[in-house]
């Protein structure tokens, strides 16, 4: 059994991989992931949009998945494989992933608090679709869980589009 | 010619004078310059600050729409763990103020006025004390009488919101210009009706937040997400009862606005807290409070009369509204106004009279959201013309081409319109959408039937009677000694691109890279006074006055470059970071220029200081003045499809044509565009804040439906910019923000009816108002 | 107080053992789609939730020669993806698919979607269309029944996750003439609860339109996922035409009896009701939504 308690009420010991990096930590049984990784690891460009998995800001990728930190207990971290937008890049500070890249030059930016759950949901899209085509309605279904106010999402769509085609050596 | 389409590239502009003129920098797709940190995610906002020792702010918010509080027992709260301070009404002072109208307290010790009403602030260490502590308060409710609707407080037997409030009228304007029953008899067609526009919320992805932190000199310093830096200073000094001088606001990036982040209960509660505690705290709005005492958008009835002569020709329009302000007063009275008069400037009326009033009910207090009334009363407007189109069987393009008003006209109201594309506007739309094509399409014989409707839009850049002082801006341009230029501004980036745009001033104006440019966060100890982003006016006021400053920067250069290097400053010249002398082959870079003038000047930067206090002129008792430096247009053209068996209406193409006056930058004018067209279009086909008993039934993302990707047009939005070069802005630049949105429900609403030919009156256009009105038919 | 203790036991074994060892005062948590959205606002009075998310003989769809299983903690996204399904389980993937958005369908599971008991669950309401079956352990053994029969109310269950396991949902493969589909209205395209939603299986004779057998499932008509039996009664032995499914679509409307709520007046939701069972009933006469092996993929 994983995860099993520590001494002391409602703590216990964790162990994860986070952007590449391990973690061994203790936290609070019922602590959220969110918690977890904007206030103990001081990872703050996962953003709280709304608390309840409604918008998507929160979003990061979990065993290979998008999720919503906000409704996922920090707990279930335990032996998980994270990725946050800070570890989007591989981890080099002046590097960027190419859908950052492309987000940026395409104005799929304004506000950029949806920004980095946009980008993780497009990267698990294009990871799932890896070698396939992928359509313009795929991409709207892909981050539908994303909630944009500022862009009405055009760009952001047209942004992935060109990176997932570009990836495919389309032109 | 004034105006050329602008397609992206790089373009020769003809200057009036024949003279030509390039652009280095402007009419790009420019990526926004703070992008970097927004796709790494190292932007800082609000919430994402962490400052030493700080406490977390909660607010206890009343379950009921009208009550006496009766009493108010902090006793047990106060004894949890980690609780540092608890105020409630009792603790605080009662000196009224607010932004409009002085009926706002920091907390009350009389009654609460609609359900999410303040009742008390608490301060803890950390979040979950904060929280136990708020559940722990009680308190004694005596519960009034309430009332929600707008019309049914201005009845006599209503309840009242505040005694000196007769009928729960906050304020009433009127307008009359012309003789309206005189022109409304002698007109050929005459039409009536009322339109309703409904309670919406802005939305923005990060809430409400604030950080106060007592500082050095004992001053106060507060980081805001906000859209008024400058403004909120004054107003928080006068809630504080403290002198503006010693608080110190810092806007950090903001993760939108829309027009909700103006002045704000939950800042003074921190501010109230910091200082009582002497410890930062940190007030984030949860989202479900954000929703039920944020400030949502004006709702509207509107009536509207229209009298016409027989080929279309506009000769009076009568309008009367009713809005709902909420339970206090934020800028429902201003956005009142604007919905009974800033029309009247998009066409050439020479009769008008409006009448609205500003009533207070049980409800969240409104306030400013994309369009600020423009966008309601667009609805009336542009819907009702779409009906006496239909009934009288004339143009909707040419009605509007026939009346819109036309460069160098001065309205009724004495707006002096210099630039203007709307004409062009309706052309280009029209091209661009085969409207005629479209129109004369068979209707389709499947249960899904499309339809194309068009709206047309003013608005301002900039709205004098806004803050009564003035309305103007301020900037300072920087070189510094490694040759990058820092643009200091009052104006509030909140996500457009702003900050963007000013770089891209300066750069043209200085002739330097853009690269080499950025714009500094708001710290009102630092950057000058800036009213804000409001009334579609950064890029225009704001960036007119770093223009400003930018012309004074460059001024200063030649004079150190000629003589530094002993030349005539006729023999200079400097583009994209190059200096060039006449007499000499190679150029120099500025960096290494100005590197060299500030070794003799003991080390300093230039500062160029931009000024721009545009000369408009402030209504009179009559409403008459003109109210803003520039005025931009546009025409929506929106293709939808309407199930006549499920009543959903959908998007499938739109096309946006906007004269922007200048193109300062392509990218974020077309991202603007989208984000307006789904802002309107999630207004028009769903979005409502749904209120029963005063009390918001859908506080959530889950129920409040938001336009989601899958949302958008199956098609695609186009977007189409006119330059009409304005005489006021920037290289002749215009706002964009709230015209994006203003004809956006009527477009959509026009579509519908030439869909299924149901008139959908009052937002939004629901399944069920569709079958309705398929059902009546 | 909320929980102290989070276990993420392996087998099924050690969460019955865990249950019992509680005394009631454990929940089973799946993806907490819906258990940690509700503890927000209403705190769950529990000393330990057990994960069973690590469980990998929940996690599994597979067939034997009569039946297919579904794993209870199956997740939405699972049920999307899977090529049997896909083929022989139309509807639930389509009810999946419809599931709140990517993130909500990568980490909800088809077993907190039924035992959380919301009369318009999409995949409940597709469960209730195959006539599924529920397995459930508890320390008193194993025993199933048919998944309809859980549901006792809006949000209420007769599975008690403080002491049973809901182990697989199972149905019989589909044979010949078996064709199954999903429909739904919301609000918006994605993020959104059922206006109302509708699970439809039928079984027509070869080559013709005659309707051998039907279930039609519909929510949010009653206070439970409900199956629409005086319709399906209406169906069964008649050939499918024209004239016959505009009279389905009548015949459910009066059947049902939803309520005024925050999603759409009763009446609104009876009209939509019989227009979805008339478009899902098209659809299922041109051929599409064909279950079984005769489909081709
Ligand atoms: C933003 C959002 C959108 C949503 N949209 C939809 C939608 O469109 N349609 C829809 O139907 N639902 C929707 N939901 C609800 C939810 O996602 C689904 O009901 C989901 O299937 C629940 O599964 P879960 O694994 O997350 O359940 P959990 O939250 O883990 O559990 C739900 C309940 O089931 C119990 N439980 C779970 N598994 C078992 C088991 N194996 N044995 C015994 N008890 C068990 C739990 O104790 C709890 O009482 C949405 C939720 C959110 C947050």
């Amino acid at each position: 059994m994983s995860g099993s308690n520590n001494a002391q009420a409602g703590q216990m010991a964790i162990s994860f991989k986070l952007n590449a990096k391990e973690y061994n930590l203790t936290i609070s049984a019922n602590e959220r992931l969110l918690d977890l990784i904007r206030n103990r690891l001081g990872l703050i460009g996962t953003k709280e949009g709304c608390g309840g998995g409604e918008c998507g800001a929160c979003t990061i990728i979990m065993n290979g998945q998008a999720v919503n930190s906000c409704i996922i207990p920090a707990a279930r971290a335990d032996g998980a494989e994270i990725l946050t937008v800070e570890g989007l890049s591989g981890g080099m500070e002046n590097e960027l992933h190419p859908l950052q890249k492309t987000f940026l030059e395409k104005g799929a930016i304004q506000c950029g608090y949806c920004t980095p759950g946009m980008l993780l949901s497009a990267k698990a899209l294009l990871d799932q679709n890896e070698g396939k085509e992928i359509s313009r309605e795929l991409i709207k279904e892909g981050i539908s869980g994303n909630i944009c106010r500022c862009t009405g999402y055009q760009k952001i769509v047209d942004a992935i589009y060109t990176y997932a085609r570009e990836r495919k050596g389309i032109e | 010619m004034l105006f050329i389409p602008m397609l992206g590239k790089e373009k020769a502009l003809n200057k009036g004078k024949g003279e030509k003129m390039k652009f280095s920098n402007l009419g790009k797709e420019t990526p926004i310059l703070d992008g970097l940190e927004k796709v790494t995610g190292r932007a800082r906002y609000v919430p994402d600050l962490k400052v030493e020792g700080m406490l977390h702010g909660r607010i206890l918010r009343s379950p009921y729409p009208h009550a006496r509080l009766k009493k108010v027992d902090i006793s047990k709260a106060e004894r949890i763990s980690g609780v540092r301070d608890i105020i409630t009404g009792k603790k605080v002072s009662q000196h009224k103020f607010g932004p409009m109208v002085p009926d706002w307290v920091i907390l009350p010790d009389d009654k609460v006025r609609f359900h999410g009403d303040e009742v008390a602030a608490v301060a803890a260490t950390s979040e979950e004390s904060a929280a136990e502590a708020l559940s722990l308060i009680e308190v004694e409710y005596e519960v009034l009488p309430a009332v929600f609707d707008p019309e049914l407080a201005m009845a006599e037997e209503a309840p009242l919101l505040y005694e000196e409030k007769e009928n729960n009228i906050a304020t009433t304007f009127y307008v009359h210009k012309g003789d309206v029953d005189k022109a409304l008899a002698g007109s050929e067609i005459v039409f009536e009706e009322t339109y309703q526009t409904n309670q919406v919320y802005q939305a923005y992805m990060e809430t409400m937040a604030a950080v106060a932190a007592p500082g050095d000199y004992e001053r106060l310093t507060m980081w805001l997400s906000t859209q008024i830096p400058s403004m909120s200073r004054l107003r928080y000094a006068e809630a504080l009862e403290i002198c503006a001088e010693d608080l110190r606001i810092i806007k950090p990036h903001v993760g939108g606005g829309f027009g909700a982040k103006f002045e704000y209960k939950a800042h003074i509660l921190a501010a109230v807290l910091a200082r009582r505690t002497g410890s930062p705290v940190r007030m984030v709005n949860n989202r479900e409070e954000d929703f039920r005492a944020g400030n949502p958008r004006v709702p509207m009835k509107i009536w509207i009369k229209l009298g016409l002569a027989k080929d279309g020709t506009l000769l009076a329009k009568d309008t009367r509204i009713i809005a709902g302000n909420g339970a206090r007063t934020v800028y429902a009275p201003a956005i009142t106004s604007t919905a009974c008069y800033r029309i009247d400037s998009l066409y050439k009326f020479k009769n008008v009279r409006s009448t609205g009033y500003t009533v207070y009910t049980n409800t969240i207090p409104t306030s400013c959201f994309r369009g600020f009334g423009n966008a309601q009363m667009h609805f009336a407007m542009e819907s009702a013309l779409d009906t006496i189109c239909h009934q009288y069987n004339l143009d909707p393009i040419k009605i509007r081409q026939q009346n819109g008003v036309t460069p160098g006209f001065t309205s009724i109201h004495g707006w002096e319109i210099k630039s203007c594309a709307l004409k062009e506007c309706l052309d280009k739309a029209v091209e661009e959408s085969n409207w005629y094509d479209k129109k004369k399409e068979p209707a389709e014989k499947s249960p899904v039937k499309k339809g194309i409707g068009v709206a047309i839009c003013n608005h301002v850049s900039g709205n004098r009677p806004f803050f009564k002082p003035f309305d103007g801006s301020s900037a300072l341009v920087r070189l510094t000694p490694e040759g990058k230029a820092i643009v200091f501004t009052g104006e509030a980036d909140i996500g457009q691109g702003m900050n963007t745009a000013f770089a891209l001033i300066a750069a043209e104006a200085v002739g330097l890279d853009v690269k080499n440019v950025r714009t500094a966060a708001v710290d009102t100890d630092i950057s000058p006074f800036g009213l804000g982003s409001f009334a579609t006016r950064g890029t225009t006021i704001g960036g007119r006055a770093v223009y400003e400053a930018a012309v004074n920067l460059k001024k200063q250069l030649l004079e150190h470059l000629a003589r530094v290097y002993e030349k005539k400053i006729e023999q200079i010249t400097i583009n994209e970071g190059q200096i060039y002398f006449d007499d000499q082959e190679d150029p120099i870079t500025v960096a290494k220029a100005i590197q060299t003038i500030s070794y003799t000047l003991g080390g300093t930067s230039l500062v160029g200081h931009g000024v721009f206090v545009p000369e408009t002129v402030l209504p009179d008792e009559n409403k008459y003045g003109n109210v803003s430096p520039a005025y931009p247009f546009g025409c929506h053209i929106a293709e939808v499809e309407v199930d006549t068996e499920t009543g959903r209406a959908r998007l499938l193409n739109y096309w946006a044509v906007h004269d922007v006056g200048r193109v300062i930058n392509k990218q974020t004018l077309e991202g603007q565009v989208e984000g307006g067209v789904m802002m309107g279009a999630g207004w028009a086909l769903g979005e409502d804040m749904v209120v029963k008993e005063g009390k918001l039934l859908n506080p959530n993302f889950h129920d409040y439906c938001l336009p989601t990707a899958m949302d958008t047009p199956r098609g695609r939005i186009y977007s189409y910019f006119l330059e009409s070069g304005d005489p006021n802005g920037p290289f002749g630049a215009k706002g964009i923000g709230e015209p994006s949105l203003n004809p956006v429900p009527a477009a959509i609403a026009n579509a519908v009816f030439d869909a299924v030919g149901v008139r959908v009156k009052n937002l939004p256009i629901t399944p069920e108002k569709i079958l309705e009105g398929l059902a009546s038919a | 107080m909320t929980w102290e203790n989070y276990y993420m036991p392996l087998t099924t074994g050690e969460a019955i053992e865990l249950l019992v060892e509680k005394q009631g005062k454990a929940r089973i948590i799946a993806g907490g789609t819906d258990l940690m959205v509700q503890h927000r606002s209403d705190p769950l009075n529990v000393r330990a939730l057990i994960d069973i998310g690590r469980i990998p003989g929940l996690k599994e769809i597979r067939e034997d020669s009569r039946r297919i299983y579904i794993g209870a903690s199956v997740t939405h996204s699972q049920i999307v993806n899977s090529a049997l399904l896909k083929k022989k389980g139309r509807v639930l993937v389509e009810a999946a698919r419809t599931v709140g958005a990517p993130q909500i369908r990568n980490v909800g599971t088809v077993g907190g979607n039924v035992v959380n008991a919301q009369p318009a669950a999409d995949t409940a309401i597709a469960l209730t269309a195959l006539d599924a079956r529920i397995h459930i352990l508890s320390g008193d053994g194993e025993f199933e029944k048919p998944v309809i029969d859980t549901f006792l109310g809006p949000g209420k269950s007769c599975i008690d996750p403080s002491k049973e396991l809901v182990t697989a949902f199972s149905y019989s493969i589909p044979g010949p003439g078996e064709r199954s589909c999903f429909a739904r209205l919301a609000r918006r395209e994605s993020l959104a609860l059922p206006i109302v939603n509708l699970g439809l299986w039928l079984c027509l004779e070869e080559d013709d339109h005659i309707l051998k057998d039907i279930r039609i499932a519909v929510g949010p008509m009653s206070t439970v996922p409900f199956r629409a039996r005086e319709t399906e009664a209406l169906l069964k032995g008649v050939l499918l035409d024209k004239a016959v499914i505009e009279k389905a679509g009548r015949s459910i409307s009066d059947e049902v009896t939803p309520r005024d709520s925050f999603r759409g007046s009763a009446d609104f939701k009876k009209q939509m009701i019989g227009v979805i069972l008339k478009r899902s009933l098209e659809s299922a006469l041109e051929g599409k939504g064909v279950d079984s092996d005769e489909r081709e993929q």
